[in-house]
């Protein structure tokens, strides 16, 4: 060491790039620059171009003069898109997920927490740094795809849906990956988790590349709304599989004492108005691109997807702690109205429940809503399942929602009594507990209905156990009867729940616990405070 | 230490001196415990440390060290109890706790692709600093830690001592009030070790940041310490200064046996005459026990100081050519064995 040393060590006047990286998030700025060291970012690229070199050279050289009488354009096009699709899709995924597995092996997440940085903005910063690297790809191929843009039969509407589909598939892969690396610090559940994520993400990659290869008009569909209007859709659900799963990345970042749960359920609100919204604003275009029938199938569409999402997620959130952190309490409005409006929104069992009670009310009055605007549909009587009509012989909104709600109540009884029983169960213990009890029930009557087949003993008819799930058509046939007969029972769990919820609405408005009241001695009188523990006088040496 | 090593804290921290100090005690922890299960790493610790302090936090392996640290550090929750830093409650409000305190854990994660200069800069921006004032502070702890001629080493091939030092310069890069130090001289070479005591030591005297410091090298911990805590089991022994924890020892033992006398014959005496010596002094009433070395004898006496004059008087009266003769003072880790009872959790 030196003394010597001048303060003005790496001090020069500050460029325009660090200037305007002051207001980027600093994950992003680390994560670029750790992505351009990288050995696997470098490889990836070169090879990127170098394939769309050798794609350009070979199918100019093949085809030669048909390129100006032939439509090659879309065919140049589905190459391109498969060396694409191979970078963003498989590469920069799976490298998030050992990016984000290191920072938790290594302990560097640990030294970030005790930064200002919160775990939303580490989550952003690592899913913007591979958006860069994205957009770096998109870059690259971009004057191929301008090459090909001079060949006939390029389609630029076409061309520009099919590259936001995969730019949104590889945005919702790459934070599935995120979310994947924060579940465990184990390595050998990390190596797992890896290659079951590597082992997906190359199975639909090597299958979309034999389905693009073997459909030659997949790059040259029908112009119409038949074509863009699924497409529309898929992407918004990549978008919002993306923006669920960052929550959960998010999630499981945050401290347990923290708010894990609220960003998760105004999410998932924000999800269910965004698609929700549309059904209604669909049914002033009955009669033009759209006929009533197709906002009805929507419709039961929304319904059962939503049912099944919110099934899955109220499986978590009904297993969450009953009691408040203080720093959760820290967060609840002052305002005593609003204290009960956002408590379906807040951490906590019951309040769980209540967010699903919430969103089935909201649903029902979206689907009341439709049929104001646009009358009952009625199926004819040859439909398959999958229509409900009027109040007709075939409910699967019904049925969906009737599941939703006798699960999800009977999950939060269920952790509710757990919780108190064995009061030594960890939060991650009873949620995996309830999951796997409830996917058991579900499955159970599936399983007994397969061995019935494996004896020889199966019939076509119900029998009452399959009530148990709602996948059996059998149930679906009995009609107004089962509907009737799970409403009641979703009636009965959600008065079985009501004084849970009431306990969880009171506890809003207890008041944050203070902390314990600072004393004031000085530090020697603190510290020799401790002399006069005892014990301390017992030597271990002998004399 | 180097003779050329010149700490300047001025690079540091330039408000430092105009900084308003709280008069209450920056870090205090009120009966706090954690409990993992059934297993108690922390039980109803209270401690308290003023600024410019340094508390060395010393006890075996699974005492409830790193728990304690974790906490302040935010990184961890009490089960029960309060811990403050510069007032703010680590449970209520630890986004505060964050910008006034900084945690240096016994192994922290590096980036070991990125640069030292890198390393810095992204903490500093973590912090929340911008513009020059990021590269200030970049700039200050690179020169307080002496780095800054390896700005842009990759970090994979800094030796552990630089790493260390490294750590301490990104633990300072946002000129915290408090410094939590978990084991900073573990696995060090003597003179990194040194080294780091001295930039402790700066901080501490120059700065007036308080430190909570824990280490397996408890003489190390002895000169730099101004208060030691000793915690077993999750539990506080002893707390004080480092001679409170001595005279603790010293007056527990006054109870049950002697202290030691150190008795020291001129260099030309002969082995003949330092086992007269040995011989001698076991006839002496409140002589319990000898270890005789070459020309040094070590007794354990149990007489006060009225009797140790005497004691001496007698060995010149006998012929002895005594050149050195002292009461033996309690080490720290002497302290801490007797106080440890090497309970493991």
């Amino acid at each position: 060491m030196s003394g010597s040393a001048e303060p003005q060590v790496v001090s020069t006047n500050l460029s325009f790039w660090d200037r305007a990286s002051d207001w980027v998030n600093p994950i992003l700025v680390k994560e670029i620059r750790q992505a351009f060291k990288s050995r696997i970012f470098g490889f990836a690229f070169v090879l990127l171009l170098g394939l769309c070199w050798v794609i350009s050279y070979l199918g100019t050289v093949s085809v030669g003069r048909g390129l100006e009488f032939y439509s090659y354009g879309t065919i140049f096009f589905g190459w391109y898109f498969l060396v694409l699709f191979g970078a963003i899709f498989v590469v920069v995924p799976f490298t998030l997920y050992w990016n984000m597995c290191a920072e938790r092996m290594d302990d560097t997440l640990d030294t970030l927490s005790i930064t200002t940085l919160r775990a939303r903005r580490i989550v952003n910063g690592k899913l913007a740094g591979a958006l860069v690297q994205i957009l770096f790809y998109f870059a690259a191929i971009l004057p191929f795809i301008a090459f090909t843009s001079l060949l006939n039969g390029f389609r630029l509407g076409v061309a520009l849906i099919f590259l936001v589909i995969v730019f949104s598939l590889s945005i919702a892969t790459s934070t599935l990956a995120l979310a994947l690396s924060t579940l465990t610090k184990s390595r050998i559940f990390q190596g797992i988790l890896g290659l079951a994520l590597i082992a997906g993400i190359l199975w639909v990659y090597l299958m979309s590349v034999g389905g693009i290869l073997q459909s030659g008009g997949l790059f040259d569909p029908p112009d119409s709304w038949q074509f863009y209007w699924p497409m529309l859709i898929l992407i918004g659900a990549l978008w919002a599989v993306a923006m669920f799963l960052r929550e959960i990345a998010i999630s499981a970042l945050t401290f347990e004492s923290d708010n894990r749960s609220s960003g998760i359920r105004i999410t998932l609100t924000v999800l269910f108005l965004f698609f929700w919204s549309s059904l209604p604003v669909l049914c002033f275009f009955v009669g033009g691109p759209f006929s009533a029938r197709d906002v009805h199938q929507m419709s039961v569409a929304y319904t059962v997807s939503t049912a099944i999402a919110l099934g899955i997620v109220s499986l978590f959130l009904v297993a969450e702690p009953v009691e408040l952190s203080r720093r959760v309490r820290r967060q609840i409005p002052r305002n005593r109205m609003l204290k009960m409006l956002v408590a379906p929104w807040f951490p906590g069992a019951s309040r769980g429940y209540l967010f699903v009670l919430v969103h089935v009310v909201a649903m029902i009055g979206i689907l009341l809503l439709i049929m104001i605007l646009i009358g009952p549909y009625s199926a004819p009587s040859s439909s398959y399942y999958g229509y409900y009509g009027g109040y007709g012989e075939r409910h699967p909104v019904v049925f969906s929602l009737d599941y939703l709600v006798i699960y999800a109540g009977v999950a939060c009884l269920a952790t509710r009594l757990a919780r108190t029983q064995f009061p030594q169960l960890r939060a991650a213990e009873l949620r995996l507990s309830a999951f796997i009890i409830v996917l058991g029930i579900v499955l159970a009557p599936h399983i007994f209905d397969v061995l019935r087949l494996m004896l020889g003993k199966w019939d076509n008819d119900f029998h009452f156990w399959m009530i148990l799930s709602p996948f059996f058509y059998q149930s679906w046939r009995l009609g107004i009867e089962m509907v009737s007969v799970l409403t009641f029972v979703a009636a009965l769990v959600v008065v079985a729940n009501i004084p849970g919820i009431a306990r969880d609405i009171i506890d809003m408005y207890r008041p944050i616990p203070a902390g314990s009241p600072k004393s004031s001695p000085s530090a020697e009188a603190a510290l020799m405070r401790q002399l006069e523990v005892p014990g301390q006088a017992e030597s271990r040496r002998s004399p | 230490m180097n003779d050329a090593v010149i700490l300047d804290p001025s690079l540091l921290s330039q408000n430092a001196a105009v900084r308003p100090m709280a008069a209450g005690p920056i870090i205090d922890i009120v009966e706090m415990s954690r409990h993992f299960g059934l297993l108690k790493a922390v039980d109803h610790v209270s401690l308290q440390a003023r600024p410019g302090q340094i508390v060395g936090f010393i006890g075996p392996n699974g005492a409830g060290k790193t728990t304690t640290m974790r906490i302040l550090a935010t990184l961890d929750l009490p089960t029960s109890g309060e811990a403050f830093v510069c007032g703010h409650s680590v449970v209520d409000y630890p986004d505060q706790v964050r910008r006034v305190m900084g945690y240096m854990p016994d192994s922290f994660g590096k980036y070991p692709n990125m640069s030292v200069v890198e390393y810095l800069d992204f903490f500093a921006r973590a912090y929340g600093l911008r513009g020059t004032a990021r590269r200030d502070a970049v700039d200050r702890v690179l020169a307080f830690t002496e780095l800054n001629g390896l700005t842009e080493k990759p970090i994979k091939t800094l030796s552990k001592g630089l790493s260390q030092r490294l750590g301490l310069a990104r633990t300072l890069v946002h000129d915290p009030q408090v410094l939590i130090l978990d084991e900073p001289a573990a696995g060090l070479d003597p003179r990194a070790r040194i080294e780091l005591r001295e930039l402790v030591l700066a901080l501490a005297r120059e700065l007036r940041k308080t430190i909570l410091i824990s280490s397996h090298i408890l003489t190390e911990l002895g000169e730099v310490c101004d208060a030691v805590v000793i915690i077993e089991a999750g539990k506080i022994l002893a707390g004080g200064t480092i001679d409170d924890i001595q005279k603790l020892t010293r007056s527990s033992r006054l109870q049950t046996a002697a202290s030691t006398l150190i008795i020291r014959l001129a260099a030309h005496s002969t082995a003949e005459q330092s086992n007269r010596l040995a011989k001698w002094l076991l006839e002496q009433p409140l002589v319990h026990q000898i270890r005789d070395s070459h020309l040094c004898v070590s007794v354990d006496f149990a007489g006060d100081e009225a009797q140790q004059c005497a004691l001496l008087k007698q060995l010149c009266e006998a012929g002895f050519s005594v050149c050195e003769f002292f009461g033996k003072s309690e080490s720290l880790e002497e302290a801490f064995m007797e106080i440890t009872k090497g309970i493991m959790q």
